[in-house]
C-alpha cells in the first residue's frame, strides 16, 4: 500500500535538515492527535459502555456482555439489523447500477451534457431531511401518487409502501437511491474522463463495437472508482438516520427501522446508554468484516 | 489601531469574567422552550424573574422534544460545567441524577413557600429526591383527552361518546356519513397514547396502575387487557391509508379540517385547534377520554437544580424556584402555553373550558396517573418497549392473545 504509507515516512526529498524530512510527519501531527483522541479514544470509550450497565449516565461497572444478549434477543433490533443488510445491498446495488448506466450515456458526448448532469447531480445538494419529506408526500397514498394516478383515471393502481410492513424499507430505498445515484455518476464519469482516449481508438480499429469496449475494457478499468463509491455508500448506509427518521418513523410498527435510529432511541431517549452503545459497537463491526476484506483485496492487487 | 482594539477587546472580557461585578441571582436557563407558544410562556419566567432582580442567561437547545437538550444538560453536568436551571421531565430520571450526586435542591424555599400543600400528591413525589425539592415544576399536561370536530358530529347526528361501546357506535355512524372517524397518526407515541387511553378507560384506574404503573405480568396478560386489544382491533380498523408516520399536528389537522371527527392527543393539541381560529366547546370539544371518568394520565415540564458552587448561581436556583411558583407566573405560563399551573390554588378565571376540567380534576380526583412516556412511574427503558410492542400491534395483524404476549415479553425483557 505505498500510497497510504508515504506520507507517513521520511520526505523522499535529499536530504536538507532536520525539517525537510520531518516536514510532513509534522504537519500530520495534530489531525492525528484529534483523530486518535476524538474518534478512536471516543470509539473505544463507546466498547467500554457497551460492557456496563449505563442507564441514564455513564457508569463504570462491568457487567460482561449482558448488554449484547440482551440486544439479541430484542425484537426491534433483529428487525433493524436486517433492515440493514436490505437496505444496504439494494441502495449499493441500484446505485451503482443507475450511476453507471448514467455515466456512460453522458460520456456519449450527449447534447447539453451539463445540463444533464446538473439534472442528476442535483439530489445530492438536498439534505436527507428535505428528500424525505417530499418522498413521504409523494408516497402517501391519500395525497401523493397513488392519489393522482387514481384521479387521472387508473382506480386500481396502488403505491402504498409506506404503510406495507413488508415494503417500507424498499420505500427508503428508492429515497436514497434517488438522492444518491447522481453522485455515483459523478464519481464514475469522472473516471471515464481520466481514461486515454487512445485506448478506446485502439479498440475501435481492431473493430470492438461500444458496447463491448464498455463492458470489456472501460468499465473493468473503473475498479477504483468503484472501490471508492463503494466504501463511501456503504458508510451512508450505516449513517442513514435523517431519512429513515423523516420518511418511515421506522414504521410501519418499527418495520423500517434501522441500526441507527434503534442506537439513538437506546442511547439517548430512553436512558440505555449501554444497550445503544451495545449496538454502535456492533454497526462498527458490521461494517468492518465487510468492507475490510474488501479493501484489502482491492488494494494489494496488483497494478 | 489594531492593538488598541485587542486592548479594548481585553479589557472586556476581564470585566465580563470578573465575579466582583456580579453579586446578583444568576441563572443560566438550559431548555428547549423555543416554538411560538413555548417561547411566549417562558418568557413569562423570565420577566418576572428579572423584574425580581435576577440575571437571565438564555440557553435554548433546540429540538427533538427535549432529546437534545437533556443530552447536552448531561454532558455539562458531567463535565463540572451545570447549567443553573435546565428544563427536565419530571420523572424517575432525576433520582438517577440526585444519586449520582449532580443535583441540588430548593428547599428552602420550597418548605418556606408549603409546595407540599400546593401540589398534586402524583407532582410533588416526582420533583422530590430523598424528601428534598431536586426540581421546580413548571406545567402540567394530562394525556387522556378525545378531541373532536363540532360540524362532523352534527352531520353523522351522534353525540360525543363517554363509553367504549358509545365509541364504536358513534364511529361507525361517522364512517357511513363519509368521515374518517378516528385520525391516527402512525407513530409508536401517538398510538401509545391511544392505548393507554384504552388501558384506562376499559380497565379503569385500578387496572392502569397495576399495568402501566407497576408493571404486574399478571395484569399485562389479563382478561382485562385482552377486552383492551380487542378494542384497539377495532381502532386499528379504523386508520386511513395516509396514517403512515403522520406527525400528531397534521393528524390534528385531519379534525380541524373536517375530514376526521375525532383524535386521541394530549392537551397541547388544544394549540392547534385555537390557532386555526376555533373556539372550545363551539367549533370543537374537548372531553376525557371515553371511560375515563375521573382519572387523568399526566405528565409534567419543570426545571431541574444541578449541583452549583457559585453563590450568584446558588442565589439564582432560590430565586427561580420562588418565581415559577408564584401564582401569576404559573397562570400566565400556561395561557401562553396550553398547559395547566401544577399549584392547586391558582383561580380558574381566565381558562378555557379544557383547561378548567384538567384543572379541577387536578384538585380533587384520587387517580392522577402518571402518563407512560413522561417517564415518571416507569422507566423510559420499559415505556419505549411497551410503545415498540404497540407500535408493532397497529401495523400487523396481531390478535389481542398474542399482543398482550408481547406485551408482556417486552416488559420483561427491559427490565
Amino acid at each position: 500500500m505505498p500510497r497510504f504509507r508515504s506520507a507517513f515516512l521520511p520526505s523522499p526529498i535529499k536530504g536538507e535538515g532536520f525539517f525537510d524530512r520531518y516536514a510532513a510527519r509534522l504537519a500530520l501531527a495534530p489531525t492525528a492527535v484529534v483523530a486518535a483522541v476524538f474518534l478512536y479514544g471516543f470509539a473505544g470509550w463507546t466498547g467500554w459502555i457497551s460492557l456496563t450497565n449505563s442507564t441514564l449516565l455513564p457508569r463504570n461497572d462491568f457487567a460482561g456482555l449482558a448488554q449484547y444478549a440482551k440486544l439479541w434477543s430484542n425484537p426491534r433490533w433483529l428487525v433493524a439489523y436486517g433492515n440493514l443488510f436490505i437496505y444496504g445491498v439494494c441502495f449499493i446495488g441500484f446505485c451503482v447500477a443507475i450511476g453507471l448506466s448514467l455515466a456512460i450515456l453522458l460520456d456519449r458526448r450527449v447534447r447539453g451534457e451539463g445540463l444533464w448532469r446538473a439534472i442528476y447531480l442535483y439530489p445530492l445538494a438536498i439534505s436527507f431531511v428535505v428528500t424525505g419529506t417530499a418522498w413521504r408526500w409523494i408516497m402517501d397514498p391519500t395525497m401523493g401518487l397513488q392519489a393522482a394516478v387514481q384521479g387521472w383515471g387508473w382506480s386500481g393502481f396502488s403505491f402504498d409502501w409506506l404503510n406495507d410492513p413488508n415494503r417500507a424499507i424498499y420505500a427508503l430505498v428508492i429515497a436514497g437511491v434517488w438522492q444518491s445515484s447522481g453522485f455515483v455518476m459523478a464519481v464514475f464519469l469522472a473516471a471515464l474522463r481520466g481514461i486515454d482516449d487512445e485506448i478506446v481508438k485502439a479498440a475501435r480499429i481492431d473493430g470492438a463495437p461500444t458496447w463491448k469496449i464498455y463492458a470489456f475494457i472501460l468499465v473493468p478499468m473503473l475498479r477504483p472508482a468503484f472501490l471508492t463509491v463503494i466504501v463511501l455508500l456503504a458508510v451512508a448506509v450505516l449513517r442513514n438516520f435523517d431519512l429513515v427518521v423523516v420518511l418511515t418513523g421506522g414504521g410501519p410498527g418499527y418495520a423500517s427501522d434501522l441500526p441507527s435510529r434503534f442506537m439513538y432511541d437506546m442511547g439517548f431517549r430512553r436512558d440505555q446508554l449501554a444497550l445503544g452503545a451495545a449496538s454502535a459497537v456492533i454497526m462498527f463491526a458490521t461494517f468492518l468484516a465487510i468492507i475490510l476484506p474488501y479493501l484489502a483485496s482491492e488494494l494489494r492487487r496488483p497494478r | 489601531m489594531r492593538r488598541r482594539k485587542i486592548l479594548g477587546l481585553a479589557i472586556g472580557v476581564v470585566f465580563i469574567a470578573s465575579p466582583a461585578f456580579a453579586q446578583q441571582p444568576t441563572a443560566e436557563v438550559l431548555h428547549w422552550w423555543t416554538s411560538g407558544g413555548e417561547a411566549k410562556a417562558l418568557k413569562v419566567i423570565h420577566d418576572r424573574f428579572v423584574a425580581e432582580g435576577g440575571k437571565w442567561v438564555d440557553n435554548p437547545v433546540a429540538g427533538g422534544g427535549g432529546d437534545a437538550a437533556e443530552t447536552v444538560a448531561k454532558t455539562r453536568i458531567l463535565g463540572g460545567k451545570p447549567p443553573t436551571v435546565m428544563q427536565w421531565h419530571l420523572g424517575l430520571s432525576l433520582q438517577q441524577l440526585a444519586q449520582a450526586g449532580l443535583l441540588g435542591d430548593v428547599d428552602a424555599v420550597a418548605a418556606k413557600e408549603h409546595w407540599d400543600a400546593l401540589l398534586p400528591p402524583l407532582i410533588a413525589e416526582n420533583a422530590k429526591v430523598g424528601g428534598k425539592y431536586v426540581a421546580i415544576p413548571v406545567d402540567i399536561h394530562g394525556e387522556n383527552w378525545l378531541w373532536t370536530n363540532a360540524k362532523v358530529f352534527a352531520a353523522a347526528g351522534v353525540a360525543v361518546p363517554t363509553t367504549w361501546d358509545e365509541f364504536d357506535a358513534a364511529a361507525a355512524k361517522i364512517k357511513a356519513a363519509g368521515y374518517i372517524p378516528l385520525a391516527v397518526g402512525g407513530q409508536d407515541w401517538q398510538e401509545t397514547i391511544i392505548f393507554a387511553d384504552v388501558v384506562l378507560g376499559v380497565g379503569g384506574p385500578d387496572f392502569f396502575d397495576a399495568a402501566l404503573v407497576r408493571l404486574e405480568d399478571a395484569a399485562l396478560e389479563s382478561p382485562t387487557m385482552l377486552e383492551v386489544f380487542a378494542e384497539l382491533v377495532k381502532i386499528r380498523g379504523m386508520m386511513d391509508p395516509g396514517a403512515g408516520n403522520r406527525s400528531w399536528n397534521e393528524t390534528t389537522n385531519l379534525v380541524i379540517t373536517g375530514k376526521a371527527a375525532m383524535q386521541f392527543m394530549g392537551d397541547w393539541a388544544k394549540g392547534e385547534f385555537s390557532a386555526a381560529g376555533m373556539k372550545p366547546g363551539v367549533d370543537f370539544g374537548c372531553a376525557l377520554a371515553p371511560g375515563s371518568g375521573d382519572a387523568y394520565s399526566i405528565a409534567a415540564d419543570s426545571f431541574a437544580v444541578p449541583r452549583v458552587a457559585d453563590p450568584d448561581q446558588r442565589a439564582g436556583q432560590l430565586l427561580m424556584a420562588h418565581v415559577v411558583m408564584e401564582p401569576e407566573t404559573q397562570r400566565d405560563f400556561s395561557f401562553a402555553k396550553g398547559s395547566v399551573p401544577p399549584r392547586k390554588d391558582v383561580p380558574l378565571d381566565g381558562f378555557d373550558q379544557c383547561s378548567r376540567i384538567a384543572m379541577n380534576i387536578l384538585r380533587q380526583s384520587p387517580h392522577l396517573l402518571p402518563s407512560l412516556g413522561s417517564g415518571m412511574a416507569v422507566p423510559l427503558a420499559q415505556g419505549g418497549a411497551i410503545s415498540d410492542t404497540i407500535a408493532a400491534f397497529f401495523a400487523s395483524p396481531m390478535s389481542p392473545e398474542s399482543a398482550a404476549r408481547a406485551l408482556r415479553a417486552a416488559v420483561a425483557a427491559a427490565r
